[in-house]
């Protein structure tokens, strides 16, 4: 079996969630390793994110759901549930 | 028991009228926009004799309700010539509520050039007060002064300098919890046509007053427990929970990480300094500048979500509050400004002037476009608010919002709808709220119909932002809903609760009905607020406006937004069809 390339991703943490990283602040990204096509989910649990805390996720400005699979270079953005006007 | 107060500003005399029948239901927004239907004649001008201003408290105002302290401000708007129903949450619409007032109704005008007056209502009635010594101050100044005067218990409903030059992008300001001139029904010109009424204070107390009219107070107390446990629960608005957390704010990320954050007078949607004036920036500053975690604070008696923050200067010293998220975006991302302490500077500006901070804003942006200021020169957009403040000729031309602003410079990138600025959504990135922009009667408004709600914050259901398909209906239903809430008096922020928590929606519900004495269902909301929107496009209708006007600006159909590129597609047949109902 030839083993997935491992490439890296972009993460922001943003709300509480940033409390899940020390590296993750405000707006600075955060590289992140990841083998290729891992799926969101999967990157949630790798940061030790708790799955029910995690309402949305941005990847490269467009929304996408828990089995969206990473690609090199992307910039995965993390939201609690949040709201305003 | 209930009565209108009608209040008249050539005479100055005050009369205490039997609420008539077609009104015992109504409250807020129903309210607002039936007495302007009634009495104001759809073509008359905004500032002249003819027009009238209404206050009202919504349905449950006054009671036991959760989050229930705001008062809608209605008239024919100076800025877009539609009706208009500006909000806001304040004790003040707690104290008129329990004063038995249904409503207040200013009318006509004194004789007097610049005559200004402060009305002071109690239980006994109302004392016309010269204003004279208080114009031309900041409201920062004054209302210690006036707590002062009348004693801490009271409540101020006040214009500024604005509202004193009868600019269009004048608000309505009242206190805060802590007596801050910081609340305000910002939206339409309110404040300019108080100004032309001549009245710059309405100084309430509520001592001895008879208390809200209560049907039936078991159905009252049932639904409030049900609206409360539904608020108390939601991860958004519970207490240490999002909004409490973070505040508003919280979304200059989110919009910006969807691409449709308004920068550069709406040229892009992202900001690269986004993260600098968001609400997790200023909670960590505020930390660091304080020594200790700061959490928000209720606007007003009863709010249980606390969503207010305070923005602190380096010295640990109170600078503003509050910084909401469109103050902080259109003052902020929208002029290129990316520092929290310049932008906090800004918004006290606004709230010491008077000015609807969007608008103010909205039109800095168009000025930066005309080259009257570098985008992201802070300074030089301190000075032109500054310059707004004195009433110059100069001011005069930017004091009246963007559309006049762009107008006068010859600029073509405008972003308005029935002349009111847009707020925080670039509607080519988010479609559905452009929508709402384009078809509430209100003009450029978010919280007429706010679907965000759906399409970026994922509450009560999923959306694609840059889709088109099913957002009229969306657009719509939340116009229904709003329009409902805004007539029952609850702050628009329980919508996050109870649109995924049935036993709060229903709750609201059994509030009114506890109150009136009604037999209202679920589906009566969406009725009920069909009837308003009806009402207010029947004025607008005779007003003037057609179909055409019911349009965002050319611009957008054609300048694609980064980083998505996209135009505003959303056909003109569609827009048609949400207003067909």
């Amino acid at each position: 079996m030839v083993p997935k390339k491992l490439i890296e991703v972009e993460v922001l943490l943003y709300g509480k969630l940033s409390e899940y990283s020390s590296e993750a602040e405000f707006g600075k990204a955060m590289a992140f390793p990841v083998h290729e096509k891992t799926s969101l989910s999967n990157l949630i649990d790798q940061l030790h994110l708790p799955r029910e805390d995690v309402k949305l996720v941005f990847v490269n400005n467009q929304q996408r759901s828990s089995n969206y699979k990473l690609n090199n270079g992307d910039r995965v953005a993390i939201f609690p549930a949040i709201a305003g006007g | 028991m209930t009565k209108i107060l009608r209040v008249n500003m050539k005479d100055r005399t005050a009369t205490y009228q039997d609420l008539p029948d077609k009104y015992e239901t109504r409250g807020g927004r129903w309210l607002t926009s039936s007495i302007v239907s009634d009495e104001v004649d759809p073509v008359c001008h905004p500032l002249g004799p003819n027009n009238k201003v209404v206050f009202a408290p919504g349905i449950v105002t006054g009671t036991s309700a959760p989050t229930s302290a705001r008062v809608s401000v209605g008239a024919k708007s100076p800025l877009t010539g539609t009706i208009k129903e500006s909000n806001a949450g304040a004790a003040w619409a707690q104290d008129i509520a329990r004063l038995g007032l249904k409503a207040i109704v200013i009318e006509g005008q004194p004789e007097g050039k610049d005559e200004f007056w402060l009305l002071q209502i109690t239980k006994n009635g109302v004392k016309f007060l010269p204003a004279s010594e208080y114009v031309g101050k900041g409201l920062y100044e004054v209302f210690p002064q006036l707590f002062e005067r009348f004693g801490k218990k009271v409540s101020i409903m006040g214009i500024g300098i604005a509202g004193e030059h009868k600019m269009a992008m004048a608000g309505v300001c009242f206190n805060d919890l802590s007596g801050r001139p910081s609340r305000y029904a910002g939206r339409g010109g309110m404040g300019a046509v108080l100004g032309s009424k001549g009245v710059k204070f309405i100084v309430v107390d509520d001592e001895g007053g008879p208390g809200v009219s209560i049907d039936n107070m078991g159905l009252l107390n049932t639904g409030r427990d049900k609206m409360r446990d539904a608020l108390n629960a939601h991860a958004i608005s519970k207490p240490k929970g999002a909004l409490n957390s973070y505040g508003t704010a919280v979304l200059i990320n989110i919009l910006n990480e969807a691409g449709g954050l308004p920068t550069r007078n709406f040229s892009s949607g992202t900001f690269e300094h986004a993260a600098k004036v968001a609400g997790e920036t200023i909670f960590k500053e505020n930390k660091k500048r304080l020594g200790k975690e700061l959490y928000n604070h209720a606007c007003s008696p009863g709010c249980t979500i606390g969503c207010s923050n305070t923005w602190y200067k380096r010295d640990g010293t109170e600078h503003v509050s509050c910084l909401e998220y469109e103050s902080v975006w259109s003052l902020g991302p929208n002029c290129g400004i990316g520092s929290l302490d310049t932008i906090a500077e800004m918004i006290y500006l606004c709230n010491n002037y008077g000015f609807d901070t969007i608008e103010a804003g909205c039109t800095i942006g168009v000025a930066m476009e005309a080259g009257l200021a570098q985008f992201g020169d802070g300074r030089k957009a301190i000075q032109l608010l500054r310059e707004i403040g004195k009433g110059t000729q100069l001011g005069h031309m930017l004091g009246n919002g963007a559309a006049i602003a762009g107008k006068v410079f010859g600029v073509v990138r405008v972003p308005v709808v029935k002349s009111q600025s847009m707020p925080a959504y670039d509607p080519r990135a988010v479609k559905g709220i452009g929508i709402t922009y384009a078809t509430t009667p209100m003009g450029a408004d978010h919280t007429a119909g706010y679907t965000i709600t759906t399409e970026i914050l994922h509450v009560g259901g999923k959306a694609d932002p840059l889709k088109v398909r099913g957002k009229g209906n969306m657009s719509r239903k939340f116009q229904a809903i709003t329009a409902f809430l805004d007539s029952a008096g609850h702050c628009l922020f329980t919508v996050f609760s109870i649109l995924e928590i049935a036993a709060g929606y229903e709750g609201m519900v059994e509030e009114c009905n506890g109150v009136l004495g009604t037999k209202w269902t679920v589906d009566d909301v969406t009725t009920i607020g069909l009837d308003i929107l009806r009402m207010e496009r029947k004025f607008n209708e005779a007003a003037g406006f057609t179909a055409a006007h019911d349009r965002l600006p050319e611009f957008m159909k054609y300048e694609p937004l980064p980083p998505h590129n996209h135009v505003f597609d959303v056909p003109d047949q569609m827009l048609d069809k949400v207003c067909k109902f």
